[in-house]
């Protein structure tokens, strides 16, 4: 080898090593450190195999403050404290092989009128307001064959798309004594009905018979959110058999997308005002015939999602003998892109057909096109340990003809207890619901502990 | 021009080495990815999630795990605590790398079933160090693997695995880089480190028992501890107990349905 020759080879030699050398340096492992030999006395419980009772349910305490100072009648009893409520909750569930057993009762005492004397308010205000204990959801649910289920009882059920709006959530009335105060977890009302669920592969239907006429809570005169006592006409309530109400659904569900169809006949859960006799007008419930579709689609990170809904059976004071009909749409949408966020946003038009100028005037308050939309933002914070709520909720096509915020704040300090605390502000409307808000705003506190 | 040919010569040797060495990273990777978890399989989880001041929460879950084809649908019943008692969450996590998963969530209170896009897998998995991206599997193709070295964990031989997710990743799982250390013997991942994009913070995943049961290894007790800087912010440790494989399962276990109705009794047979 010449001299060169041995020269290149030192050359590679140094080169080679010192190229490897490079690609097997120890990386910086300082990051190591960071494992750690932490541990805890963990209790491993027996897991629970549900065959016998199980309970639960929670315990609350739920207090409001108005902000608004009012002078005026009723409104002047609800300045300053205006709910001090206890409200306990208990569910029991007994499941076997076959079959579920579901019982749930659910009562509260509201101790604001104890303080602030009960004989400031109407005895059907304190009826409705004080005190209540009722039976919520009481069902037997079970496999009648391979791919039949039966649900009897009374229960919820849950159409639709939307989280904040109703265009197909439209078979169990809602509790609206206190708009707004609320969340949609505690205002549903369960009723009885029968539910035949089959599936097969991507497709189920659903046939629910329903057995219990039941309408929506509204405010009570002489109280907060109808601080206005007038006569109200008697109710007519339709005569309840067997299947009064009846429904149908047919669902498919796939990858990135899924779609329902809808059919019910139901009534009105707002009653209309039957001035045939005018001496002695009545308050009735339209029958409705509902034909609709719902979807969802995903893109990425965000959810779509619509509803559809044409119903034909309304009653309007302002045109007795002639039914009218109704198209509902709703358009939503929701990202789940932001890290422990997410927004949703829905809108809402109900077109009346055929309308007349006059249905916009009382009793019947109808807009040829009704419009509502609804914001909604969650965040969590702390691993979950704290979580923002804000719900806005604006009627109008402008946005501007009524509507309610509410921004609340929840904080866990361990399992199973729950403080709250937050604002609602209400703006007045033109139209009902919203004519009847506004002053109303107040701040809320809520404790519950769940078992 | 000797000097250059050799250089030359030698750096492809080298090149080709380096890429070997990535290949055969892949091929790690790939095993890991393979390894067998068993099918049909049902679970109790139980995660205790413990502040930095040390105060403690605990989630139990019921879960349900099948592999339909290449993709694994799976589904998850909370039986505690009891706020979020008979929450429960379905996924449909598809194999195709360019396939979101679908996922569901029932929330009792409201009697309703709610679909998640699912894209975003960076979001914490119901409050602990565990985001939903730890819950999946990676797709290999969005990922470059480097071996770092081969070293002890535990005194078992492991590979030290660097792992570069691409930007699409990055945005997906919320990490921009992770090490990996893979058992040599039976290519469980027993302990990462991942380094989130944003927030400074790094997550510590630390196996701290893996079982042997029927032939399958099962990772019993996991650590994952979420640290910023030196300082401990937040640690889950996860309990898999009672783990079952080859279950007998129906289809329709997997569907908005059964989220509905809760665990199927025939689980606990």
């Amino acid at each position: 080898m010449t001299r060169c020759g041995w020269v290149d080879l030192f050359c590679l030699i140094s080169f080679y090593f010192g190229f490897c050398a490079h690609l097997a340096a120890e990386p910086n492992d300082e990051f190591m450190q960071g494992f750690d030999d932490f541990s805890i006395d963990a209790e491993q419980q027996p897991v629970d195999v549900a065959k016998s009772w199980r309970f639960g349910g929670h315990l609350a305490v739920f207090g409001s403050y108005s902000l608004d100072d009012s002078d005026e009648g009723i409104l002047k009893q609800y300045s300053g404290l205006s709910k001090l409520q206890t409200l306990l909750r208990v569910h029991g569930d007994r499941q076997s092989d076959r079959w579920r057993i579901h019982v749930e009762g659910k009562g509260f005492k509201d101790w604001f009128y104890d303080h602030q004397g009960k004989s400031h308010f109407p005895d059907s205000v304190l009826d409705e307001y004080e005190s209540e204990l009722e039976w919520h959801e009481f069902y037997v649910e079970g496999r009648l064959t391979g791919n039949v289920d039966i649900k009897m009882g009374r229960q919820l059920l849950s159409w639709g798309r939307s989280d904040s709006l109703r265009v197909l959530d439209l078979l169990n009335p809602l509790d609206l004594r206190e708009p707004g105060s609320t969340d949609v977890v505690e205002i549903r009302l369960p009723v009885n009905m029968t539910r035949l669920d089959y599936s097969r592969g991507a497709w189920s239907w659903n046939l629910i018979a329903i057995h219990e006429i039941r309408f929506n809570k509204p405010p009570i005169p002489g109280s907060e959110f109808q601080p206005r006592i007038a006569p109200v006409p008697a109710e007519i309530k339709p005569s309840g058999n067997w299947a009064a109400e009846r429904a149908f659904s047919l669902s498919g569900v796939f990858p990135g997308w899924d779609l329902s169809l809808h059919y019910a006949e139901v009534y009105e859960d707002e009653p209309y005002l039957d001035v045939t006799d005018p001496i002695t007008p009545l308050q009735k419930h339209s029958l409705l015939h509902v034909a609709g579709a719902a979807f969802n689609r995903i893109y990425g990170n965000w959810l779509l999602k619509g509803e559809y809904a044409h119903s034909t059976g309304f009653n309007l004071a302002a045109d007795p003998g002639n039914e009218h009909s109704r198209t509902d749409v709703l358009l939503g949408i929701e990202y789940f892109g932001f890290r422990h966020t997410q927004v949703a946003l829905e809108t809402s038009v109900r077109h009346l057909h055929d309308w007349q100028s006059r249905f916009a005037r009382p009793p019947d308050y109808r807009l040829r096109n009704e419009w509502l939309s609804a914001l909604r933002l969650n965040r969590s914070f702390a691993n979950e340990h704290a979580s923002t709520v804000l719900v806005a909720l604006l009627q109008g096509s402008q946005l501007n003809d009524g509507g309610i915020v509410r921004a609340s704040l929840e904080y866990t300090p361990m399992d199973g207890l729950n403080l709250s605390i937050g604002i609602v502000l209400y703006s007045k409307g033109d139209t009902p619901p919203f004519s009847e808000l506004g002053d109303r705003d107040r701040v809320l506190m809520g404790l519950k502990y769940s078992f | 021009m000797k000097l250059y040919t050799w250089t030359l010569t030698l750096l492809l040797v080298v090149a080709n080495g380096h890429a070997k060495e990535n290949l055969f990273a892949l091929e790690i990777m790939q095993a890991v990815k393979n390894r067998d978890e068993g099918d049909q399989v049902t679970q109790i989880m139980e995660m205790i999630l413990i502040d930095r001041r040390g105060n403690q929460r605990k989630r139990t879950l019921s879960t349900i795990r099948k592999d339909v084809g290449e993709d694994t649908y799976s589904i998850l019943f909370f039986t505690e605590p009891a706020d979020v008692r008979d929450t429960a969450f379905l996924t449909w996590d598809y194999d195709a790398y360019d396939r979101d998963d679908d996922q569901w969530l029932y929330l009792p209170a409201l009697r309703k079933t709610k679909r998640i896009a699912s894209r975003d897998k960076s979001g914490s998995f119901m409050g602990s160090d565990f985001s939903y991206a730890d819950m999946t599997a990676r797709p290999l193709e969005r990922y470059q693997f480097n071996i770092m070295k081969e070293t002890l964990v535990n005194e078992r031989s492991v590979w030290q695995i660097e792992t570069l997710p691409n930007e699409e990743e990055v945005a997906r799982t919320g990490y921009r880089r992770s090490i990996l250390f893979v058992r040599q013997d039976n290519f469980v991942v027993v302990r990462a480190v991942h380094w989130q994009a944003k927030g400074g913070i790094t997550k510590y995943l630390d196996v701290k028992e893996l079982q042997q049961l029927d032939g399958i290894w099962v990772t019993t007790q996991v650590q994952m501890t979420s640290r910023k800087g030196k300082e401990v912010r937040h640690r889950t440790i996860l309990y898999n107990r009672d783990t079952r494989f080859n279950q007998p399962m129906q289809d329709e276990w997997f569907s908005m349905r059964q989220l509905e109705k809760g665990p199927p009794a025939e689980m606990w047979q």
